[in-house]
């Protein structure tokens, strides 16, 4: 089924709509959230709750891409739930190195988080990301929003794992040499 | 921590760059190393070589008839006889349909007709209970889920890929009915032209009584009858060609639902053409439906 149908049977609140859903994405979801979590039953739970909260979020939402649009929040439930591991000291996967590795990017000199406004810096990562050569630009999303392992990316890729560890390592140089750039500095 | 926060705000990129880098629909074969290639043609000797020396005197002795696909675990997985049908591993996502835009009611398609149908004793009020999962199954797995004989199909020629998934009981996790989809395509264009799913279920997880009157396929003194293909319900406007036919014996059933897109002929429905590929299909749904029925019988 194609996904403006999908959308029109959660418009039409029809329950055929997390049906339709989970048959097509289910997939996709699991992937996102497997990255972060590595945990069965914890990806289950995150990708159900992702179901529950596409049925809350449309109507009104009408999102232009599905696939994204639960990518998304299946991600962020995924990241929540990590968190809630980091707490309890059980954390495994992907995420603790992705963060590790993004630590390098943010200027050290003075608390972004409080400086910076979330979507002008959205903003400005997607015109670093489009600027990109589309290689670089795939392996980077790979890496810091699929959060796929290294090793799955230089196989998919046809490269080593140290050439797809240097690439994403002068990605994110370039990432920081960018923000500060562009004033988020320090 | 700052490196979270710029995780999560990497979350919100644009939506065309995440799309471009989705791993799942655009995987794409790694690129061979050159030194790789040059062993190629010895790596293909000495593989031709074990092949002659371990694998070839063991053929005849793999319990698996001609046209079935094993999985993983040397069981088949049902994809029908392959007379003249063409099976191709290929993901369903690539096969182009013809968009439409009709409404259809809820339980037009058999799929969403048997979840209506399901006996909800969980009280969940999701989809009766009862989901459909993507799930790949074997004749074994369907005869000792249902206890019930099944016979392959024999399928209409052409290229074709399928779909497998099982509806589960959202509580107790329990099959209770099967489907496989064939799907026909053109080989060149990759162009939907039509498909067929079979389903297999018993009626005691049912609504039977409903199911019973669904029924249009029976035997009596070995011939099988077909009477008219069941009409959908609550469709309006211009609807998908779709047919059914639905077969009960001794508490199972076999449902074969059939699909065709129209044809196209530049921006234009080539009417003739179109009639011409629902008849087919129509007739090609009720071979289907014998070859099941027939070996039943016999």
């Amino acid at each position: 089924m194609d996904d403006s149908r999908i959308i029109e049977l959660y418009w039409e609140r029809s329950e055929n709509a997390i049906n339709e859903t989970a048959k097509k994405y289910s997939k996709y979801c699991r992937y996102i959230s497997y990255n972060i979590l590595h945990n069965n039953e914890d990806v289950e739970e995150c990708v159900n709750d992702t179901y529950l909260r596409t049925w809350n979020a449309i109507p009104p939402k009408n999102p232009n891409c599905l696939a994204t649009f639960l990518g998304k929040i299946t991600r962020n439930l995924s990241l929540d739930k990590y968190k809630q591991y980091t707490a309890e000291k059980r954390g495994s996967g992907q995420t603790e190195l992705a963060l590790s590795e993004l630590e390098d990017c943010i200027p050290a000199r003075s608390d972004v988080e409080q400086v910076i406004d979330e979507q002008i810096l959205v903003k400005a990562i997607n015109g670093f990301l489009e600027a990109l050569p589309k290689i670089k630009r795939i392996i980077f999303v790979r890496r810091y929003w699929y959060l796929s392992s290294i090793k799955e990316i230089a196989g998919e890729y046809g490269m080593g794992e140290n050439k797809a560890k240097s690439m994403l390592f002068r990605t994110r140089n370039e990432l920081k040499k960018y923000l500060e750039k562009e004033g988020f500095t320090l | 921590m700052k490196s979270e926060k710029l995780l999560y705000t990497i979350g919100m990129i644009d939506e065309g760059i995440i799309k471009e880098a989705n791993p799942i629909n655009t995987a794409r074969p790694a690129r061979k190393h050159t030194w790789l290639r040059a062993l190629m043609p010895v790596a293909a000797c000495a593989a031709i070589a074990l092949l002659a020396i371990f694998a070839l005197p063991q053929v005849n002795r793999i319990p698996i008839d001609d046209g079935l696909v094993a999985d993983g675990n040397g069981n088949p997985i049902i994809i029908g006889q392959q007379s003249g049908a063409i099976y191709h591993d290929i993901d369903i996502a690539q096969i182009i349909r013809q968009p439409f835009s009709d409404k259809l009611k809820y339980g037009f398609w058999f799929e969403q007709k048997l979840m209506m149908m399901a006996k909800n004793e969980t009280g969940i009020d999701i989809n009766n209970g009862v989901i459909w999962e993507e799930q790949k199954f074997t004749k074994n797995d369907v005869e000792s889920s249902l206890s019930i004989l099944i016979v392959d199909p024999i399928l209409p020629e052409g290229d074709y890929t399928t779909s497998q998934s099982v509806l589960v009981d959202a509580a107790t996790k329990k099959i209770t009915a099967y489907r496989t989809t064939y799907y026909y395509f053109d080989r060149n264009t990759k162009e939907f032209q039509n498909s067929f799913s079979i389903f297999y279920f018993t009626e005691n997880n049912f609504n039977a009584e409903e199911i019973k009157m669904m029924q249009n396929v029976s035997e009596t003194g070995g011939e099988i009858q077909i009477s008219d293909f069941v009409s959908p319900a609550d469709v309006h406007v211009k609807m998908p060609h779709v047919n059914k036919l639905v077969f009960l014996q001794n508490g199972a059933g076999i449902v074969i639902e059939a699909e065709a897109d129209v044809v196209v002929d530049g921006s234009n429905i080539d009417k003739e053409k179109s009639l011409e590929r629902f008849k087919e299909t129509n007739g090609q749904l009720i071979s289907l439906m014998k070859s099941i029925c027939k070996a039943s019988f016999n």
